[in-house]
């Protein structure tokens, strides 16, 4: 074990210290793109919290649908505006002058009533309220995650007084949910993520690989330091670049834009720990199945750009066509990154987490261990 | 003692027959050469008894026992300079010594290494700035780090200028005269001739001929060697070219052939000399070492 702290520290120096590209893509890179996406969406580099401008139109007015937003108005998260006709609300949507379009139909009085009535039968009847937004742009999504969780709630309170959970509020809990939605909160864990998918789909193949290529693992093979140990070694140098990474990482999050200690809990870390282990063992699979670099560069470059973009990282894609979501629900990164949103308190999309990671994780370790002779070229 | 036996070794590639049934012993504290052109089948051979390749047949044996697959014990005892091995590119020479000492866990220190490969003011350069020649030196010295017993060297001067191939030969005999057993391959005969006590020449995969240098030429009936350059298109019968108008002419009568030669006037820069191991190789083999 010894010999293979003390590699791996050999390594880290090659690797990362001396090596400028090394060090910029795993260490400066994520904070350059992390300041970058910040300013750039949601012009909140102080930190500040977002505004939602919300648009409500009333084909009947409903008492009781007011009184519900009524102490939303008083918070400065919220900026809740109504109109009177639907086509301008959806205009001044499309042009970006509000984030979501609230439609409450006249029927919501007395569908509401009947619901509370149903509810202390158990019995579900639904409400009707139409909520329009604009897929494409962020703040449009992000408003209507949170009309949605306001609504969900109200449901929920429903349920809740005339169920079992008579103590709960269920105001101080929308007003919270809606308070954590800043983007420089929102985008640090897809900024994590994004570095451990480029140790996993770039350094870890491409340390190998090119040492392979220039016939530095056959030397080691020859000595009595094993291929085994070699492996080891290189995941754990790249987990120490990891580890400074986030370091750097969350230090910034926490001085410029106030991340919250939840990144330092145990569920936060365990994940990351997962999406480690997985990408690590994706990375070996790669080198495993392909001997060339310009072939691992292919498959490295395809897959990392297709699991971030298709991964819920910078944009809402879970609404995209059944042609490309597919892929969403097969990419291990949409779990882990779920999670670790719905971690810092955001909303989950996703209910199981464990499932497709662990899968993708017993996968690349069957492959890996099945072809683990051309991992180092052994004959 | 003996501590390298092979027996009948073979090593085929689909149809390519790249090491056919060779069997040798090597004698603790000797030179062993393996000598012979590009593709003879060198290297599958050096790589098979470093553990490096799978043999399909025969028996190898190190230190007295039977090896499929080295132990790591043994290993420690065993120092291999492969063909091409490139290091770490950002770590110095001496961390790269460094870090192979603490791989084998026992050996010299750095500082007695750097001496021995005459790498001392290099010792702070990063791999990545050094030259062709240091870079060889460097891996002849991760090589001696852990102070082995045998030591494998495939090919370690090729690419160097003579200057430095005379001092990586220094430290090759230095290290024989140390009591190491020493295997080594090489494509020069002058290396072979120099350094090994032992040359086993090899081509096609075969053995064509294995002994001590001297014994080797005298076994070859080979008496005179006759290099010339001829003038126009001056043909001499019998004679080897060797480039656009020099021949090689191998000969056991050469007060018989040089008067006729010199008579014909059309050939200048005539150099009589004896019979060396390519001389040997061209011979047996019908080709020269360098084809």
């Amino acid at each position: 074990m010894k010999k293979i702290f003390k590699f791996s520290l050999y390594l880290f120096l090659n690797d990362y210290i001396r090596d400028f590209s090394g060090s910029f893509w795993i260490f400066f890179f994520p904070l350059i793109l992390y300041l970058i996406l910040t300013s750039i969406f949601g012009g909140v580099a102080k930190g500040e919290s977002v505004t939602f401008r919300i648009g409500i139109v009333y084909e009947k007015k409903s008492s009781v649908f007011e009184r519900m937003v009524s102490h939303l108005k008083e918070e400065k998260t919220f900026d809740i505006r109504e109109f009177k006709d639907m086509n301008e609300a959806l205009r001044r949507l499309k042009e970006s002058k509000l984030d979501t379009v609230i439609f409450v139909a006249k029927s919501f009085d007395s569908s509401f009533t009947r619901a509370i009535l149903l509810a202390r039968t158990k019995m579900k009847l639904t409400v009707p309220v139409d909520v329009y937004y604009v897929p494409e742009r962020t703040e449009s999504s992000m408003a209507k995650d949170v009309v949605e969780n306001i609504l969900k709630t109200m449901e929920i309170e429903v349920w809740k007084n005339f169920g079992d959970f008579r103590n709960m509020k269920v105001e101080s809990s929308v007003e919270e949910k809606a308070k954590k939605f800043n983007m420089a909160h929102y985008y640090l864990p897809a900024i994590a993520m994004m570095t451990i998918m480029s140790i996993g789909f770039f350094s870890i193949p491409y340390s190998i690989a090119e040492k392979r290529e220039r016939k530095s693992t056959r030397r080691l093979l020859v000595s009595p330091f094993g291929p085994g140990e070699f492996i080891l070694s290189v995941i754990l140098n790249n987990f120490l670049a990891l580890l400074i990474s986030f370091t750097l990482l969350f230090s910034m999050g926490a001085l410029l834009y106030k991340v919250p200690r939840v990144v330092l809990s145990f569920q936060f870390i365990l994940q990351l720990i997962l999406g480690m282990l997985i990408y690590s063992m994706i990375g070996l699979m790669i080198v495993s199945l392909a001997k060339r670099i310009s072939t691992i560069s292919i498959i490295s470059n395809s897959l990392f750009q297709a699991m971030m973009f298709l991964g819920n990282f910078y944009f809402n894609i879970l609404n995209v066509s059944w042609g490309i979501r597919w892929f969403v629900y097969i990419n291990p990164a949409t779990y882990i990154l779920d999670k670790l949103r719905g971690t810092m308190g955001y909303n989950s999309y996703l209910s199981n987490h464990t499932l497709v990671p662990l899968i993708w994780l017993a996968l690349s370790t069957t492959v890996v261990i099945s072809s683990f002779k051309r991992v180092m070229e052994v004959e | 003692m003996k501590i390298v036996e092979v027996k009948n070794l073979k090593k085929y590639y689909k149809d390519v027959k790249a090491v056919d049934g060779i069997s040798f012993d090597i004698e603790e504290g000797s030179i062993f050469a393996l000598l012979g052109p590009n593709g003879a089948g060198k290297t599958t051979t050096v790589e098979i008894l470093e553990g490096l390749r799978k043999r399909d047949s025969g028996e190898v044996k190190l230190f007295g026992k039977v090896v499929d697959d080295i132990p790591k014990e043994m290993k420690k005892r065993i120092g291999v300079q492969l063909q091409k091995s490139a290091f770490f590119s950002y770590l110095t020479v001496r961390e790269t010594l460094s870090l192979f000492r603490e791989l084998y866990g026992r050996g010299y220190k750095v500082r007695e290494i750097l001496e021995i490969v005459h790498l001392v003011d290099k010792e702070k350069s990063l791999v990545k700035n050094l030259s062709g020649g240091q870079l060889q030196r460097l891996a002849l010295g991760v090589a001696l780090i852990n102070d082995p017993d045998l030591i494998f060297l495939d090919e370690p001067t090729t690419g160097l200028d003579p200057q430095a191939r005379r001092m990586v030969w220094g430290i090759i005999k230095d290290l024989r005269d140390k009591g190491k057993t020493i295997f080594l391959t090489t494509h020069y005969m002058e290396e072979a001739e120099y350094l090994a006590d032992v040359v086993c020449i090899i081509d096609h995969g075969k053995i064509v001929e294995m002994g001590k240098p001297e014994e080797i030429i005298r076994r070859s009936g080979l008496k005179t060697v006759i290099e010339m350059e001829t003038i126009g298109d001056f043909v001499v019968e019998g004679a080897e070219k060797l480039d656009d108008n020099r021949y090689r002419l191998i000969v056991s009568d050469p007060e018989r052939i040089l008067p006729e030669i010199l008579k014909s006037g059309k050939v200048s820069n005539v150099m009589i000399r004896k019979p060396n191991l390519e001389d040997v190789f061209l011979k047996l083999t019908g080709h020269s070492l360098r084809d």
